[in-house]
């Protein structure tokens, strides 16, 4: 087992500017994941880079969007960031 | 400690949180699937090149794994990882909660040396795995509607 330790955070240790950051970030994911069928008539087989649920960046590798992002001048980890496949998938694990 | 897992349509459970380690100072943004056939939490190659981990300074696992496709792959070790989720909010909470799970170390899959442009293999990259180093705490696991329920 390599999970060793578990903190869990309150008001006074937990910046409140980060939370709300990750709170956007984390419903940018959910809104990818609800509206996959609609992104996929769009966007399919193509990664996505999504803020505030608007698609702004779209490329055909992971490299190169996180290059696309990089080159205007923002950053990677403020955008939720997805593969959509031509068709849906189940995956075997 | 109750985490909430979304139900896709295909019944694939994902859960958004923060990573953070030391090659990154401040937490980033990551997706994972819930994976209970995976031993080892695991972030596959998309993630990796995401995150900008670099690999080259990293151990190899001592022991190989072997993948649902029937591949053996020899992950590296990603020491000193915290990962942050947000736990569900209770009525009377104003805001939610967010805890920290250490990990002494997960495991990382290096990026393919040349990028994937098969539509099918590009899903072999996506999606970090959620594995059972950490699903193991969680007690209970409580289906509704779009929702896996983890309960401590």
């Amino acid at each position: 087992m390599t999970l060793v330790e578990i903190r869990k955070h309150t008001d006074h240790t937990f910046d409140r500017q980060l939370l709300q950051k990750y709170s956007r970030v984390r419903d940018d994911y959910f809104w990818i994941l609800r509206n996959k069928e609609t992104l996929r008539q769009k966007y399919a087989n193509k990664y996505i880079a999504v803020q505030n649920k608007t698609v702004e960046f779209v490329a055909d590798t992971i490299p190169q969007i996180t290059w696309k992002i990089k080159q205007s001048g923002k950053q990677v980890e403020d955008y939720a960031i997805e593969y959509i496949g031509e068709h849906p998938v189940n995956f075997l694990f | 400690m109750e985490i909430v897992a979304f139900l896709d349509d295909s019944h694939h459970a994902h859960i958004i949180g923060f990573i953070s380690c030391s090659q990154f100072s401040h937490a980033k943004p990551i997706h994972f699937i819930v994976d209970s056939g995976s031993s080892t939490t695991t972030l596959l190659g998309d993630d990796v090149t995401r995150l900008g981990i670099n690999c080259a300074g990293l151990q190899p696992a001592p022991v190989p794994c072997l993948t649902a496709s029937g591949t053996t792959v020899t992950p590296y070790v990603l020491p000193d990882v915290d990962l942050l989720f947000t736990l569900r909010q209770r009525w009377f909470e104003r805001r939610p909660d967010v805890t920290t799970f250490h990990f002494a170390s997960l495991h990382c899959n290096p990026p393919p040396t040349q990028p994937v442009f098969i539509p099918e293999e590009g899903y072999l990259q996506t999606c970090s795995l959620l594995g059972m180093d950490f699903l193991s705490i969680f007690k209970t696991w409580a289906f509704k509607r779009r929702e896996l329920i983890l309960r401590t």
